[in-house]
């Protein structure tokens, strides 16, 4: 039986580090609707922390004049996309997923690493002065 | 962020009670542990039984404690659940702490080093 691709989206002004956890609690809440895998749940949550925290500390003051568009289609795998409106992305493309070396006892920059290991196939554009993420994860535990 | 302490001849349990350290609260929780390490004891051990999620800011404030608490002195971690332990793994930062099952494991150790 094929599945068919449902899209579900929220839309979200994010300019603190506190809508950043009200959006992941709304999002992972409807995440567990569909997904019967809180392992894969709390994956997700870790990406999506990443970037929407990202959208807060780098975005600048454009990025809360509209809200943050986080849609996900959910098919065979969930393919995420996020539109926000804050500062392009620096050289208009993706960070490098270096991870700091350990014995630096490093107390940052773990983030784009730990996106690039957990989800694939992430690509960037800016795209009429927003900034469009797009990456996605397997899953064979969707609820029917 | 509070926290309980439990301390114990050359070492202190600093048990989180918060279910998240992320963004919002990495700086509070870095200056709430640094506060309660005081100057007492040489082994710090963080309990995170009750911490859900920890973010790449929550590492980062992990990591934080371990790098500026004083020569001769050292941080280590337990009771990390599966989201915790996932964000330790994935980074390689599990290898600069070490990981005890549960606090009560880590104030039972003889073999510190």
């Amino acid at each position: 039986m094929t599945r068919q691709t449902d899209t579900r989206y929220i839309h979200t002004r994010l300019q603190t580090f506190a809508d950043v956890r009200h959006a992941l609690d709304d999002l992972c809440h409807r995440l567990s609707n569909d997904i019967n895998d809180a392992t894969k749940v709390a994956e997700i949550e870790i990406v999506l922390a990443e970037i929407l925290n990202n959208i807060v500390e780098h975005g600048g003051t454009s990025a809360y004049q509209y809200p943050v568009e986080i849609s996900w289609d959910i098919g065979t795998e969930i393919a995420f996309m996020i539109r926000d409106t804050g500062r392009p992305y620096p050289q208009l493309r993706l960070p490098a997923p270096d991870l700091p070396n350990c014995d630096d006892l490093p107390e940052g920059g773990f983030g784009w690493g730990m996106i690039q290991m957990i989800c694939h196939a992430v690509s960037y554009q800016r795209v009429n002065g927003a900034n469009l993420l797009r990456f996605s994860f397997a899953t064979e535990t969707l609820k029917p | 962020m509070e926290l309980s302490l439990q301390p114990q001849s050359d070492r202190l349990g600093i048990t989180v009670n918060a279910p998240r350290i992320d963004a919002q609260a990495a700086v509070k929780f870095k200056d709430a542990v640094h506060t309660a390490c005081g100057n007492d004891h040489s082994w710090i051990i963080l309990d995170l039984a009750n911490v859900d999620f920890v973010d790449s800011s929550g590492l980062g404030a992990i990591v934080s404690i371990k790098k500026h608490i004083g020569k001769g002195r050292r941080v280590d971690l337990a009771s990390l659940g599966p989201a915790v332990e996932k964000v330790f793994r994935l980074t390689r930062m599990d290898s600069v702490f070490r990981i005890y099952p549960t606090l009560d494991d880590a104030m039972a150790d003889d073999a510190a080093d």
